[in-house]
């Protein structure tokens, strides 16, 4: 009996394609998990093996006696099966065992690195997400004496329910480490961060000086609120100043993602398309968006927005701090706006502003979370280390195919 | 930004007709015309146009209209009561104020003919109250005039022209939201002459004699902020020089009317005081002979230096304005946390739904058993 | 043939004010009372917070200032039911008190003397004659030396000399009906100045409490400005002095020389009580300065005006005070440029309408009254009568009732200048009575609500402030309130209505109105125009200069501002909701 047999194969179940970790290659890994009892009656091996037989007809080439296989229960979520006479490399064919099943049923039965478990955690996580259900491949050398040694994990086999079938291109499916954001910008992104707090919490303060009357019994309070008051003015001058340096950088800056003609994302109809797109994803309306390396279309009008709105900030913020100078022709001119909209309409715009900044920085955080658990492509992290992960033979849109 | 106050020149308004190119020919047409005006007392000849030509040459005070418009007359009250330039030396000594319907003798065409003959001659132009546009101007009349054309008439031989108050300055409380009778302030309607904005409503009585006597002690307009405002008293912020600036500063606020705080002279700034938006020399010069003014006396600052104040800087006891729009209206606090609220609760639903869709997909996957992940048991074990 | 006699601008009063008549003979045959400003502030205040709304209706009037706001906020209190404490009561009584004198003296001085006295005559006056002259009189005003008699005459011989007359250019100098001697123009003049000095320093009572004046601010259930013996930050002894002092001056100045002045001009132009009488009808709810926020009728009273109930004098019988009922107030708009809804009918203020129709010629124009509609100034009725308001209705309300200082100081002038009590509607009386006013009112505010609020003060009485009505959510969803008080110029009432914590109604009844308003729809004409033209008697000698009708016109002490205000166009019966 074959791998690769004339088992009936269900119509509604794919094969998708197989993550490998170990030393096997994909064809090697579906094969493997196409070792089934002849009369199998499971769609799964069906599928399996008719894939073996499109794909890698040459691989089909082991045997399996039925008394060699321990199936899956309920209670222990893999089958071993003994596999005869399969074309593992050229030095011939080998004997081993193959463990076949859940993931975390399998994982228990190895012992890969903690590495490698994150690893193929991560990419079977991705594969759920995307409809596709992860059978996890383990096998052990066959001793001659009939021993069967260490389980290691192989990768797993992507097995779809209703899914369509696999464009043949991406069967060799692996994760690629990109470098994407610079230092500078990942530098300039968490001053922000830290500046854009610490002026919410002064400002906040200086609306509304919530802080407890406790000086009411007349003990010295020090100098409370110009110690918040002279915490605003100081971030701010650093937030001008950044502000100043990315400003710069999107003019002088050789790094594609820095220069302004980022700001403006809607060149081409096709930007359009995939803005809506995009914007289809985020409301549900489809559930694959197009792949972006680095920010979205949608993305980028936000953080062009955030961009003018901080702008803005440091505008309002400075016609008011102008107005301790008003001898002074720069702080004269710096508080122009406030002779057309009046203080309080000053005050209250740079209030709303923060408020509305807060909001950006919640669906913000939101998403950035959102796409990183969805995708596994490690947006977080390369808000830190710079680098995202994308599927080898993925298709952005931003970028060259990977 | 100032320009030199031409006519006071020369120490006589004869020279300084002279000067401006008036021949004595052309005076002498002019006083005949004022001839029946100036017969003084019961019985006096009537004198002749000779005779008040010699006297009007001889005029050494410049002569003033201090016209009143759309407004309260609150404006006049606080110059009666300043102590410093007190308005009698303004009015007997300083100034020959001609035309102001407050204090003046005359009334109907007798006023009327002292504002004629008084801009006939260039003179200095105070304005109280502000100037209604809608309608043709049918929502204040003068002598049968609208009140644009009696400033129109007014500031054509001006030198100087002094808004003097809120109405004047930009319409204060009538040109407030919805503005029923369009009212603008002289500078909106004067466009080709420097306007001194002497806001305030009322303005410090001492701040309105003040600008008056400036223009004669320096023969020039006040230097002005960016408003028309004249620096000497609109140059500081109420904050910034304001006594109780250091309880602000420590964090020592009164929470609510007649507190602790408030009887220890803590800073207002919680209970919606505008001190911080206001340009105003209130601190610094007090009102009514230094008696006290308004932080002083407990109150916030409502701000009433500044333009639209009865709409920008309201409610007054609220430290920012409302947020209005949509028909609803909200202070900037509850605007802004409904924001934050609306947006984390936003983000809990996508997420949510994020969640169902997913574990839809998951569900999907569990509704096909599949004995290869042990989902049935098929198999041997049990 | 009747001539035809514009007076426009009236000068010397608050607002613009046009007067129109027709003269025949020397005597006025018919005349129109025309208000030319509008501004609507009513419709401005509508959506806006109560709290605020003193602060925009305050700006009504600058020489009227503080009345409108303390109109305002009792009437918001009476809505949403904050009880301000005593201590606050008391001192916008002493602040309305002090308004009252300023104003009372503000007009007589500066507003209204310049009618009877003549500037250029001063001129040649003898200082020691003045000296004399004042001495004649009773006034036992310390400004009445030599020195200062001179140094005046001296003031106004250089202006007359210079040709540059100031505020008296153009005065009617040269008309027959002045009538002071020399030397009373001079004291009077010296008067007029001293009186510029005196308010200066008196009006700072309301400063010490509002912080500024004109405009002092006020607030909603209570005042902002803390009192408290034992804190330099809030108004103790130091301040107690000073108002203490202002008062004393306040007391001398209103006996010493208003008082003397007032009953001497009175003597000289006697035949003024029988010149300028409007319609005999009174309506008052008190002495000047009572407050009351809600129905007088079944409001307590809020201060020390407790002497004197409301009450209506009705076609001249001064024998009998008809109780005062709210009701049978209603306002004509038949010669306003406004229109009803319902067409040309009365209608109470509670459910009074404005809506703007103006039909007049467009400015420039030269002759109104043969237009129906000629004025911005409704006419109120009280049970369909033209009424007057002010001074003289209180004077009047207060001696019916038997108010004892009233009736003394009454019963004093009346036998010194040989009159009757119902020739105080008149131009002279309207002005007598105003200095009667003013003398009792500066004496309870010496004698009983300053002495009381010290004596508060004293015990410990520090609060000024009620703090549970504050804030919006501790008022009712729909509330309704108003106020009646006694201001300068007579009856003054707000009326609020609040919806969803904002002002859904606002509506004032001021006392100018009552005096200005025009003609109705039975043709019955306003006060003004009855005084005028009301018996066909009062003189123009000279249409060029109306002296005399100045006269009479100043005698109501107009208030132009106040008097034009636009309602609600959405205004309903309020009836139903205060009580």
């Amino acid at each position: 009996m074959t791998l690769a047999g004339d088992r009936i194969r269900p119509p509604n179940l794919t094969i998708g394609g197989a993550f490998t970790i170990g030393q096997l290659n994909e064809g090697h890994v579906i094969a493997l998990a196409a070792a089934a009892p002849t009369d199998s009656l499971d769609p799964v091996d069906g599928a399996l093996a008719a894939t073996v037989a499109s794909e890698w007809p040459d691989l089909a080439a082991g045997s399996v006696s039925d008394d060699e296989i321990d199936p899956a229960t309920k209670q222990r979520r893999h089958s071993v099966t003994v596999v005869r006479g399969f074309p593992l490399s050229d030095d011939g064919p080998a004997d081993l065992v193959v463990m076949r099943g859940s993931l975390e049923s399998v994982l228990a039965q190895t012992d890969a690195r903690r590495g490698d478990r994150s690893n193929i955690r991560r990419n079977a996580a991705w594969a759920e997400r995307h409809g596709w259900r992860p059978l996890a491949v383990a096998t052990a050398p066959l001793g001659a004496d009939g021993s069967v040694g260490k389980f290691s994990i192989q990768g797993f086999v992507e097995v779809g329910v209703d899914k369509p079938p696999r464009d043949p291109d991406h069967w060799s499916a692996n994760w690629v480490r990109l470098n994407v954001w610079s230092a500078s910008l990942r530098l300039q992104h968490w001053l922000n961060v830290a500046t854009i707090f610490i002026l919410s919490c002064t400002g906040y303060i200086i609306m509304d000086p919530f802080f407890g009357p406790e000086a009411r019994a007349g003990a010295e309070t020090g100098f409370q609120m110009g110690g918040v008051r002279f915490g605003h003015f100081a971030a701010a001058f650093l937030w001008v100043v950044l502000g100043a340096s990315r400003v710069i950088s999107a003019f002088v800056s050789r790094d594609k993602h820095l220069r302004w003609t980022e700001w403006w994302p809607l060149k081409r109809r096709q930007d359009l398309r995939n803005l809506g797109e995009v914007l289809q994803y985020y409301t549900f309306i489809k559930a694959e968006s197009p792949l972006f390396v680095a920010h979205n279309p949608l993305q980028h009008l936000t953080y062009a927005g955030v961009y003018v709105a901080c702008g803005v900030q440091m505008i309002t913020g400075f016609a008011l701090f102008g107005l301790y100078h008003p001898t002074n022709p720069f702080w004269a001119l710096v508080s122009t706006p406030v002779h057309w909209f009046g203080i309080p309409g000053i005050r209250l715009f740079h209030t709303m502003m923060m408020f509305a900044l807060w909001a950006f920085v919640i669906v913000h955080v939101y998403l950035a979370v959102r796409a990183d658990s969805l995708e596994r492509h490690g947006g977080i992290s390369s808000m830190i280390n710079g680098g995202v992960w994308l599927k080898r033979g993925a298709k952005p849109v931003d970028a060259p195919e990977i | 930004m100032s320009q030199p106050v031409e006519v006071w020149r020369e120490p006589t308004l004869g020279e300084n007709l002279t000067r401006a190119g008036v021949t004595r020919r052309d005076f002498l047409a002019f006083c005949g015309a004022l001839a029946g005006v100036f017969a003084l007392g019961p019985g006096a000849p009537r004198a002749s146009a000779e005779e008040i030509a010699d006297k009007l040459a001889a005029v050494t005070k410049p002569s003033v209209v201090w016209l009143q418009l759309q407004e309260c007359t609150g404006c006049m009250e606080s110059a009666l009561r300043s102590g410093g330039t007190t308005v009698e030396e303004i009015v007997l000594r300083l100034l020959s104020v001609n035309y102001n319907e407050l204090v003046m003798a005359a009334a109907g065409d007798a006023a009327n003919q002292a504002l004629a003959q008084t801009n006939a001659e260039p003179h200095i132009l105070v304005v109280n109250g502000s100037v209604p546009l809608k309608d043709g101007g049918i929502y204040c009349t003068i002598g049968g005039e609208s009140a644009e054309a009696v400033l129109r008439e007014s500031a054509k031989n001006a030198v100087a022209v002094l808004a003097v108050g809120a109405c004047a300055v930009w319409g204060s409380v009538q040109a407030s939201r919805p503005n029923p009778t369009g009212a603008v302030g002289v500078d909106a309607i004067i466009r080709d002459k420097p306007v001194i904005n002497v806001s305030g409503c009322p303005p410090i009585g001492e701040v309105i004699t003040a600008a008056v006597a400036y223009l004669l002690a320096h023969d020039d307009v006040p230097k002005t902020d960016a408003e028309g405002r004249p620096l000497f008293a609109y140059d500081q912020r109420i904050h910034d020089s304001c006594p109780r600036r250091a309880h602000f500063d420590a964090g020592q606020y009164v929470r609510s009317f007649d507190d602790e705080a408030a009887r220890n002279g803590w800073c207002l700034y919680e209970m919606g005081c505008k001190g911080p938006s206001t340009f105003s020399a209130c601190p610094i010069f007090q009102w009514n002979m230094h008696t006290s003014w308004p932080i002083g006396a407990g109150h916030p600052c409502i701000g009433c230096t500044e333009r639209d104040f009865f709409d920008r800087f309201t409610p007054f006891y609220q430290a920012l304005p409302n947020v209005r729009g949509f028909g609803v209206e909200a202070t900037a606090e509850k605007v802004g946390w409904g924001l934050v609220g609306a947006t984390v609760a936003g983000v809990a639903v996508h997420a949510g739904l994020t969640a169902v869709r997913h574990a839809t997909s998951r569900k999907a996957q569990a509704a096909e058993p599949l004995e290869a992940f042990g989902d049935t048991s098929s198999g041997g074990g049990e | 043939m009747a001539e035809r006699v514009v007076i426009d601008p009236i000068t010397r009063i608050e607002g613009h004010l046009r007067i129109e008549l027709e003269a025949d003979a020397g005597k006025i045959t018919d005349a129109w009372s025309e208000t030319t400003q509008f501004r609507g502030l009513e419709e401005i205040v509508t959506g806006r917070d109560p709290r605020d709304v003193w602060a925009f209706v305050q700006r009504i009037c600058g020489v009227c200032t503080s009345v409108h706001a303390i109109a305002s906020i009792s009437a918001v209190e009476n809505a949403i039911g904050s009880v301000p404490p005593p201590q606050a009561r008391l001192i916008r009584d002493m602040v309305l008190a002090s308004q009252e004198v300023q104003d009372h003296v503000i007009h007589f001085y500066h507003l209204h003397a310049l009618d009877f006295v003549n500037v250029a005559a001063a001129a040649g006056a003898d200082p020691a004659a003045a000296v004399d002259f004042a001495r004649q009189i009773g006034s036992t005003w310390r400004g009445n030396t030599i020195e200062r008699m001179t140094e005046v005459r001296d003031t106004v011989e250089a202006i007359v000399s210079s040709g540059q007359l100031s505020i008296f250019t153009g005065g009617y100098w040269d008309h027959p009906d002045y009538r002071l001697p020399p030397e009373a123009n001079l004291m009077a003049v010296a008067h007029y100045l001293d009186a510029l000095e005196f308010q200066r320093s008196m009006i700072r009572i309301g400063t010490v409490f509002g912080g500024k004046n004109p405009h002092p601010n006020f607030l909603v259930g209570g005042m902002a400005c803390t009192i408290d013996q034992e804190r330099s930050e809030s108004i103790n002894q130091v301040q107690v002095d000073d108002i203490k002092k202002w008062i004393a001056e306040s007391v001398d100045f209103v006996r010493s020389c208003y008082v003397p002045d007032a009953l001497a001009i009175a003597g000289v132009y006697k035949d003024y009580f029988d010149i300028g009488a409007a319609q005999p009808n009174f309506f008052a709810v008190g002495m000047a300065g009572a407050t009351f926020a809600g129905n007088p009728a079944d409001t307590p009273v809020e201060n020390a005006h407790t002497e004197v109930e409301a009450g209506v004098i009705l076609d001249g019988d001064y024998s009998r005070v008809h109780p005062f009922d709210p009701s049978k107030i209603a306002e004509w708009v038949s010669s306003a440029w406004y229109s009803y809804s319902g067409g040309d009918v009365g209608l109470t203020p509670d459910v009074g309408e404005t809506t703007v129709d103006y039909t007049g010629p467009k400015p420039p124009y030269e002759w109104l009254a043969d237009n129906r509609e000629y004025t911005w100034c409704k006419a109120p009725r009280y049970d369909g009568k033209p009424i007057q308001v002010g001074p003289v209705a209180r004077v009047l309300l207060a001696y019916l009732r038997g108010h004892e200082r009233t009736v003394e100081i009454v019963d004093d002038a009346v036998a010194k200048l040989g009159i009757e009590i119902a020739q105080l509607n008149s131009t002279a009386g309207r002005t007598l009575a105003r200095a009667v006013e003013c003398l009792t009112s500066v004496e309870i505010l010496a004698e009983r609500t300053f002495p009381e609020f010290v004596d508060r003060l004293k015990k410990g009485d520090i609060e000024v402030f009620d703090a549970t009505k504050w804030e919006p959510s501790s008022w009712p969803s729909e509330c309704a309130g108003r106020s009646f008080v006694e201001v300068a110029r007579g009856n003054l009432s707000h009326w609020v209505r609040i919806k969803s914590g904002k002002v859904s109604h606002y509506q004032a009844v001021v006392p100018t109105t009552w005096l200005a308003g025009g003609r109705d729809a039975e043709g019955q004409v306003g006060p003004y125009e009855a005084s005028l033209a009301g018996d066909g008697q009062h003189p123009l000698v000279d249409p060029a200069q109306p002296l005399e009708p100045l006269r009479t016109v100043h005698s109501f002490d107009p208030c132009m501002s106040c008097a034009v205000h636009v309602l609600d166009p959405d205004g309903r019966d309020l009836a139903a909701v205060t009580s």
